[in-house]
């Protein structure tokens, strides 16, 4: 009973605070990157000019401000004897530790006694305790930036406990943060405390004022509110939350028919003593309440230790939604287990309530019934029998308000969840009269085969109340589990089709985040020989008139139109599809006209359309830009703008280039392609370059995608594993139950070993059919989930595929779970001593 | 000048706050952050020049900073009146401090800085008997604050020191030297031009001055010790057309003082004369005066008389506690039993701390005889207390 109560509580609890923490780690890391701020400065995709922040604190006397750069670094641990060499993908921030103390105040919250001036030393890099402990170094150890081609020096660390958001913050000097990400020159933005104190030179200026002065007097920036670009960057990563949170309902819905069946046994199993009782004079309201005492408190030691368990459990959980979170929108590490009180009572109030709740039927049950006589089974089937058509009508309906709420519902997110709960909900209520039918169907063929007759069939309708819960216990969650997996074969299949698609080029060589290629490797790599086409970009980040997107010039080449998938859907209502232009067409506009092509989840986030216009911050002021097209793409929540290189460098004073990808003939003969790849490598040695064929890409493309999606996988077999456990409690109720059944059965002649293999047939039953009965309803929630909620909360649009396979291992994992669940029951029964068993009627 | 001691000071305690701009007068901000500077004053001098003996002097050349040694400092502290007589005193100090040796780091980033600069400005105003006193810090890379060499116009050389917008600009005709400040901060600002009155002294042995028996724990000294005043001064935010008298001292070293000396006091007095007369006593642990004090009477014209250490003594006769419990000998007498004399000192307010990263006293202060006749103006540094 324990066992069951905790391990509902368990799950939900889990979830929740592997949610909330890593919701807390997302707004501390903000804050610890913006800290004060109340304004930045920001201009076009190369950032700032670095003049620009010298000129406002000589000249314009601006001095509440701070320069910053920001990037990503990966760096490699300290090699460790019998550990593995553990990396870190972390948050470069390069800042001037003179202008910080006003806007961030983590440097005085370091473990050692920092001697900040040490920072200004090339290469010294501040770390949060976590991050270094699991990089292994120390003080004064030299860490290896991965692509970088340049050594950290640790020379402090800061404490997680006093500054949990520095956790997935590199911090070094804006000289090293320059050099390490090739911008010397730049800035990524400026941070600004406004309004100016009082000074003597204006009558003190308004924020607008200095926001003006500032924009008049460097061209091309423009100073935005810090609090509203935290704000779009924190919905970023609500879908994925709300995804979260979802999946913890689920476990909710299953965890409530776990406690449901636990109390239920734990009140059958001495439903004999409760008699005696009543017989020794008890009264049924003390007996009733006695019994709701103590499931009271059972309910409190399985709740608590079900919010130990869960405390573990969600540390587990929540590397993997930081991984998640790290894979899909940005940089973010924690380590810190985080949950409030509400996320502690609602666990408590759940254990508590359901236990509660549970407990009242069965307490009634015992309570009402004659003393000393042990009350008929059989009336209460019969009861459960004839509700069942009645609950039927219930659950189809429930089911159409379901479908109701997608139809209605637009683009809210939660409609699409309550939808699908209300579905799961109705679909569940529909079991006990689909149990009915299907044992019909099942007597008719396994009447005549088997010694027993009807008898494992039948005796399954016959204990209605009980299999039916159970039943739908496990059909709930191995739905889910079908679910779930249809949604990821179909997305994975999709992401795999477009990564072929996309990477056109057989070798891809980058700079790291921000930098770029540098002039003379270019010139070697277009001379190289076998060369049969490239394909160059720019990567950088723009500011749009709210969020910030990763904007991408690419010069056209055949292959390049080939990259992109436009979306048919995605296009204004009433575009009929003789009106949509070709995919050549599109492109091509691109390179003649002021027109961008925009990537499908930041369509569909800023409700973006085709022909709608998209405003660009430009090195000469915002321009506003056609959106010609809207791409497939399923990189990150942050938006992606493709324009042509024509365009950009007609906007952007950016001769760069951060990526080139290039094609050669003869790819196929090994020996040629293992020359071209150390040709290569000698040429981009020494530069903080990557390359990477396209095999690579796509095998780490689709491992970060199986990573994204680990998360799913444990949830789901910690619902079944909750379904096993509910199955086996329902068995044991229903074992207690039949006592005397079985030790009839064994008095008649049946061999233990007959009434074992009897047990294991019908407990299989049951699975098969809480299998069977779960496929539809998995169906429909993986296409709910492909067709609505991702939609909704990622902004992707896939393909819709129902592989068999998952089908099939989704019946034999009902099957199997039912069967392994039965297994201990049935040996205990068939060890039962009949007489024994039989003394007591 | 006396900032050995304060870089001792630095050095021994380690931690210095950072003060936030908008934190003016006396609030330090609550959060600022706790920053040591360490490294960048204590520890090994190595890489850098050591000054153990009198060298040659190079003007305009020596206007500019001599990034071979570890510290160096402007420092410019005057008294000015504004037509209805009210009193002033300013302080400006611009420090560079090197973290390591000059060649030591190569970097492609014009960010990268091997020394920083920290600005000290104060102002007090006698009628409304209050002090601001401000402190910045800037890295030397970037355009953000540094010192350039004095560089040719037509007849003359001309430099910038300068932190931000706070910005001290030298020009030297050979004959003459002029100097012109700029700060504002919040609500309180400077406007001032400096004319020097007498030629530049060399103080010390030509100009090297030894702080303790080891004779590499010295520095190369000059001053003008004064420059006449003309310009505005703007305190609450009111500006103030003001003249009166101002006195410069450089100095640079790579070194602290002894392991014995605790503080020290330091007058530069302005008579109304005509002389100039710096002094300056070093406090050793057990109470005693420094062999290695030294005092200097300078006439109309700069010509230098170094008084004996036996020739002059300093007598406290009022000690004031600041909030943050230090007491501060803020007036008394100096001796001068050599040119047989007596200056009695008080200070424009008694309150005159500067409680930054380091906090010391710097103020003005007025001279009378002991019968109370006005005699001139000066300014005192109190540090180690």
């Amino acid at each position: 009973m324990l066992i069951g109560m905790a391990l509902g509580v368990a799950v939900v609890f889990a979830v929740d605070i592997a949610n909330e923490s890593a919701k807390r780690a997302f707004s501390l890391s903000l804050d610890t990157v913006t800290g004060r701020t109340t304004h930045q400065i920001v201009a076009g995709a190369n950032g700032l000019d670095e003049t620009i922040y010298t000129k406002l604190r000589t000249e314009l006397g601006i001095r509440q401000s701070a320069p910053l750069i920001q990037g990503d670094v990966n760096l490699l641990g300290v090699q460790t004897p019998g550990l593995s060499h553990s990396s870190e993908s972390l948050q470069l921030l390069g800042v001037d530790i003179f202008a910080e103390p006003m806007f961030r105040n983590q440097v005085g919250r370091t473990n050692t006694d920092l001697d900040s001036l040490k920072l200004l030393k090339q290469g010294a890099v501040i770390l949060a305790d976590t991050t270094a402990q699991r990089l292994h170094a120390g003080i004064g150890d030299h860490l290896d930036v991965i692509d970088g081609g340049m050594q950290l020096e640790l020379i402090a660390t800061v404490s997680t406990e006093l500054q949990p958001g520095f956790e997935s913050i590199a911090m070094v000097d804006i000289a090293t943060a320059q050099e390490l990400l090739g911008l010397q020159g730049r800035l990524s933005r400026i941070d600004l405390i406004l309004p100016l104190p009082p000074s003597i030179a204006e009558n003190n200026p308004t924020i607008e004022e200095t926001i003006r002065t500032i924009e008049a007097e460097f061209p091309g920036v423009s100073v935005s509110d810090a609090a509203r670009r935290d704000g779009a960057l924190s919905q970023m990563t609500e879908a994925f939350h709300t995804n979260l949170l979802a999946m913890s309902l689920l476990a909710l819905l299953v965890g409530a028919f776990l406690i449901y069946n636990t109390v239920t046994l734990s009140v059958l199993q001495r439903r004999q003593t409760f008699g005696q009782l009543r017989a020794l004079g008890i009264q049924r309201q003390q007996l009733f309440r006695s019994i709701l005492t103590e499931t009271l408190a059972f309910g409190l030691i399985g709740t608590l230790a079900g919010v130990l368990v869960g405390y573990f459990l969600g540390s587990l959980l929540l590397t993997l939604v930081t991984r998640t979170i790290n894979d899909l929108y940005f940089t973010l590490d924690v380590s810190q287990v985080e949950f409030s009180t509400f996320t502690l009572i609602k666990a408590l109030m759940i254990g508590l309530g359901v236990s509660l709740l549970s407990a009242v039927p069965p307490a009634l049950e015992a309570s009402n019934s004659n003393p000393g006589i042990v009350l008929q089974r059989s009336s209460v089937e019969r009861r459960v029998s004839n509700l069942a058509p009645i609950i039927f009508l219930g659950g189809v309906l429930l089911l159409l308000v379901g479908v109701a709420i997608l139809w209605v519902s637009n683009a809210s997110l939660w409609a699409g969840f309550l939808a699908i709960f209300f579905i799961v909900a109705g679909y569940s209520l529909m079991i006990p009269k689909l149990l009915l039918i299907l044992t019909k169907l099942a007597d008719r063929r396994t009447g005549r085969s088997s010694t027993l007759g009807s008898y494992p069939v039948r005796s399954l309708s016959a204990s209605l109340s009980r299999t039916s819960v159970a039943i739908a216990a496990l059909a709930v969650s191995v739905s889910a589990t079908a679910g779930v997996g249809i949604m990821i074969g179909s997305f994975r299949l999709s992401v795999d089709n477009w990564l072929v698609n996309t990477l056109q080029s057989d070798v891809y060589i980058r700079a790291s985040s921000g930098g770029s290629i540098p002039e003379p490797v270019l010139g070697q790599l277009s001379a190289l020989t076998n060369l049969s086409g490239t394909q160059t970009a720019r990567m950088t980040e723009v500011e749009t008139n709210t969020v910030p997107v990763r904007l991408m010039a690419v010069g056209f080449s055949g292959d390049t139109v080939a990259s992109y998938q436009f979306n048919k859907r995605s296009n204004k209502v009433g575009a009929t599809d003789q009106s949509m232009p070709t995919a050549r067409q599109r492109m091509e506009s691109l390179d003649n006209s002021d027109s961008v092509i925009i990537s499908e989840p930041f369509a569909n986030k800023s409700n973006l359309a085709v022909n709608d216009t998209l405003t660009l911050l430009t090195d000469v002021g915002a321009i506003r830009f056609a959106i010609a097209g809207i791409f497939t793409n399923y990189t990150t929540g942050k938006g992606l703008v493709v324009i042509s290189m024509n365009t950009y460098r007609r906007y952007w004073q950016d001769a760069q280039i951060s990526s080139i990808g290039l094609s050669f003939n003869n790819k196929d003969v090994a020996p040629e392609f293992d020359a071209i790849s150390a040709r290569l490598r000698s040429i981009v040695a020494n530069e903080s370059l990557s390359i990477r064929s396209n095999h690579e890409i796509r095998e780490r493309s689709l491992l970060i995608f199986d990573q994204t999606f680990a998360i799913t996988h444990v949830l789901r077999i910690l619902t079944v594993g909750i379904a096993f456990v509910g199955i086996l409690s329902a068995l044991m109720a229903l074992s207690l139950e039949r006592r005397s059944e079985y030790a009839i059965l064994r008095a008649v002649g049946l061999t233990p070993n007959e009434l074992r293999k009897l047990l294991i047939l019908q407990t299989g039953l049951m699975g098969l059919i809480a299998g069977l009965l779960a496929l539809p309803l998995g169906i429909a929630m993986s296409k709910v989930l492909v067709g609505v909620i991702n939609v909704r909360s990622f902004g992707w649009t896939m393909e819709y595929i129902v592989p068999s396979a998952v089908l099939l291992e989704c019946l034999l994992l009902a099957v199997l779970a039912a069967i392994l669940a039965g297994i201990y029951p049935a040996q205990k029964l068939s060890n039962l001593s009949p007489s024994e068993a039989l003394r007591h009627q | 000048m006396i900032f050995h001691l304060v870089l001792r000071i630095l050095v021994t305690t380690c931690a210095v706050c950072f003060l936030l701009a908008s934190a003016c007068n006396n609030q330090r901000a609550q959060d600022a952050a706790t920053v040591s500077l360490h490294s960048g004053l204590g520890g090994d001098a190595s890489g850098f020049k050591r000054a153990c003996g009198p060298r040659d002097f190079n003007f305009p050349a020596d206007h500019g900073p001599h990034p071979e040694y570890r510290n160096e400092w402007w420092y410019i502290t005057g008294n000015v009146e504004n037509s209805s007589n009210e009193k002033y005193g300013f302080h400006v100090t611009f420090f560079r401090i090197a973290s390591t040796p000059v060649t030591t780091q190569k970097s492609t980033s014009k960010w990268s800085a091997n020394e920083f600069y920290m600005g000290h400005f104060a102002i007090t105003a006698a009628n409304k008997q209050k002090i601001k006193y401000f402190e910045r810090f800037g890295r030397a890379a970037a355009g953000l604050a540094g010192a350039t060499l004095p560089t040719a116009r037509k007849n003359s050389f001309s430099n910038r020191i300068w932190l931000d917008d706070w910005q001290l600009e030298l020009t030297d005709t050979g004959s003459n030297t002029e100097i012109r400040l700029t700060l504002t901060e919040d609500d309180t600002g400077l406007d001032l031009l400096l004319l020097a009155q007498k030629p530049k002294v060399l103080q010390g042995k030509n100009g090297y001055s030894q702080k303790s028996d080891d004779p590499c724990n010295a520095s190369y000294y000059y001053a003008l010790t004064r420059l006449a005043v003309d310009g505005n001064v703007t305190f609450d935010g009111e500006t103030e057309p003001v003249s009166g008298s101002a006195w410069l001292d450089r100095e640079w070293s790579s070194s602290a003082l002894s392991d014995e000396q605790v503080g020290w006091d330091w007058f530069a007095l302005q008579m109304d004369d005509g002389r100039d007369i710096m002094l300056y006593q070093l406090r050793n642990s057990d109470g005693g005066v420094d062999s290695h004090s030294h005092a200097v009477e300078l006439d109309v014209n700069g010509g230098k008389n170094i008084i004996p250490l036996e020739g002059w003594q300093v007598e406290t006769e009022t000690w004031w506690q600041s909030n943050s419990g230090a007491r501060y000998p803020v007036a008394g007498r100096i001796n001068l039993s050599e040119l047989g004399e007596t200056i009695v000192y008080k200070p424009l307010l008694e309150n005159q701390e500067l409680d930054l990263t380091v906090r010391y006293w710097e103020g003005a202060i007025e001279l009378f005889s002991p019968e109370g006749k006005k005699l001139g103006r000066g300014y005192m540094e109190l540090t180690g207390y």
